[in-house]
């Protein structure tokens, strides 16, 4: 296949997968198939660099000073092929005083064997702001998925993420973060996935609360339902004076699925305020009852609540 | 015709008799209020009638035996229950919600939204957290009237609200009866049964006076 005919297919599996292209192709972008670098565009601001060593490939993201994007920028990463070894490392930083929003769209839609390995660096200035909303697709036998993330955001910094799949089989997940806030800094790391069939889905969040008046929030939506099972791990650490911080776990199980929420909440400061709420086991009777009461089955309540939960 | 007749209607908890022997009939197009102090047993007599806790007895929808039926199979018959405290819901719009069951268009959807006295603009909400329990109640309100059910019950619908909002809530059941639907309206309030036709106080989980509003909320008083 040439590159033209690689590009063509590729964009043409993007859609099928649920994305639109029309917005991708419209954005700053890195789109990465395999371990290629199809396309990259960047803007003036955002300096975008890419490079191959060995089998990873290295995407450097820097925004510079006072640059505020108005339109998002999207990191494409997919496997076209059945079996791949995807790596990517990703160095992101965020000069003061910018803002962006980026869309990192993964999708594998013809996997029996493909593995998603991605580490990344993101350094958010100070009194900068980053959305990051990271959306998968592992067609219907599932990927293995992994991904170390470390963020700092610095003094008025805000980091807000959310990881969501599309419908289909999600195979191993393994989610790894790392976030430390400094001063007056925001931290909003939201986590929602459906396990189905044999899925394994690992997720451990770890925030740091490490600078005054730091807030943050890490929030777990997730369901299991056949076979799969899930474990959540979040750690929320208040270091600093007036630091605030919150766990929400709210993990549905249906069929043979399982679910271990481990909430850690740990305080070393005595201005800090660190709380937890965790919910797990079958869907909320009153809201199947209220949902019934409308002349929906059970099995169709179920699906209305698990649907919204992870939307 | 009788849209819903109650026969014997018993149900017991952990050796605990909750309801006793209720027996009483509605008339299509009636609005009918159940009084009576917390605990007498009202809340667990709606849920019965729906289906979500299972009694004794008889229970008839337009003369057809319902007691057997799930809680789905008797909502689709043209049953809806509105709980005292409805659930919110993650994810979910108010326009989705009120859509699950009703046609009405988004137009219609925003004008019901205003009648209940809430902005039209939220039907774009989420139905979670963020909506008050007054606001959730409203939204459960504006979906019955635009499902437009036969047989309205609602389990204390005025309780946790201002006096403002209850001649509100008054004007909302009667415009949902006169838009055909037959109402069993559950409540504490004496104030709540001037829109009924007909009254049952409810002690200790049996209905003890059946008859007028003004009559019933009398002795219910003198409960007191």
């Amino acid at each position: 296949m040439n590159f033209e005919e690689e590009f063509k297919k590729f964009i043409e599996e993007y859609e099928k997968s649920g994305f639109v292209s029309e917005d991708l192709l419209s954005s700053p972008r890195v789109i990465i198939n395999e371990s290629k670098v199809l396309d990259k565009k960047d803007i003036e601001g955002l300096i975008i660099n890419t490079r191959k060593r060995g089998s990873s490939i290295y995407i450097d993201l820097i925004l510079k000073r006072n640059v505020k994007l108005k339109i998002p920028v999207h990191m494409c990463m997919g496997v076209i092929k059945k079996e791949w070894a995807q790596r990517i490392i990703v160095n992101l930083k965020m000069e003061s005083n910018s803002e962006m929003k980026i869309l990192s769209h993964c999708f594998f839609p013809n996997s029996k064997d493909v593995k998603h390995f991605m580490k990344g660096k993101f350094e958010i200035g100070k009194n900068s702001k980053l959305i990051y909303e990271e959306e998968h697709f592992h067609g219907k036998h599932g990927a293995h998925v992994k991904a170390d993330v470390e963020i700092e955001a610095g003094d008025r910094a805000s980091y807000k993420s959310i990881f969501a799949s599309k419908e289909g089989v999600l195979g191993r997940l393994e989610l790894n973060y790392k976030i430390i806030l400094l001063d007056n800094a925001r931290g909003d790391v939201c986590t929602k996935a459906f396990g189905k069939k044999k899925d394994i889905i690992s997720i451990i969040e770890y925030m740091e609360l490490a600078g005054r008046n730091s807030h943050g929030l890490l929030k777990s939506r997730v369901a299991t339902a056949e076979n799969s099972s899930c474990i959540v791990k979040s750690v929320m650490k208040g270091i600093g004076d007036g630091s605030v911080g919150h766990v929400d776990c709210t993990e549905i199980i249906e069929g043979n699925g399982k679910i271990s929420a481990i909430p850690i909440v740990e305080v070393y400061n005595k201005n800090a305020r660190v709380t937890h709420e965790a919910s797990l086991g079958k869907v909320n009777r009153k809201q199947l009852e209220s949902l019934m009461s409308k002349g929906l089955t059970e099995g169709e309540a179920t699906d209305v609540i698990i649907r919204g939960m992870l939307r | 015709m009788h849209i819903l007749r109650l026969v014997d209607v018993s149900l017991e908890k952990e050796g605990r008799s909750i309801l006793r022997n209720i027996s009483f009939s509605i008339n299509k197009g009636e609005i009918h209020a159940v009084l009576g102090a917390n605990g007498a047993g009202k809340s667990t007599l709606a849920r019965a009638i729906m289906g979500i806790e299972k009694a004794n007895g008889k229970i008839l929808f337009k003369e057809r035996e319902i007691s057997n039926l799930s809680i789905t199979k008797r909502a689709k018959q043209g049953i809806r229950f509105m709980q005292q405290s409805p659930p919110s819901f993650e994810g979910i719009k108010i326009r989705e919600y009120i859509k699950i069951d009703s046609a009405k268009s988004i137009e219609e959807i925003r004008k019901i939204l205003e009648k209940v006295g809430l902005p039209a603009k939220y039907s774009e909400r989420f139905l979670d957290d963020s909506l008050s329990g007054g606001e959730r109640k409203r939204v459960e309100l504006a979906s019955l009237l635009a499902a437009n059910p036969e047989l309205i019950i609602l389990d204390e619908p005025d309780s946790g609200i201002d006096m403002v909002s209850i001649n509100r809530i008054k004007k909302i059941i009667l415009e949902m009866n006169k838009n055909g639907s037959t109402i069993l309206l559950i409540t504490h309030k004496e104030s709540m049964t001037s829109i009924a036709d007909k009254a049952h106080l409810m002690v200790n989980g049996k209905i003890v006076a059946s008859g007028a509003p003004k009559e019933i909320n009398k002795l219910f008083k003198g409960l007191k």
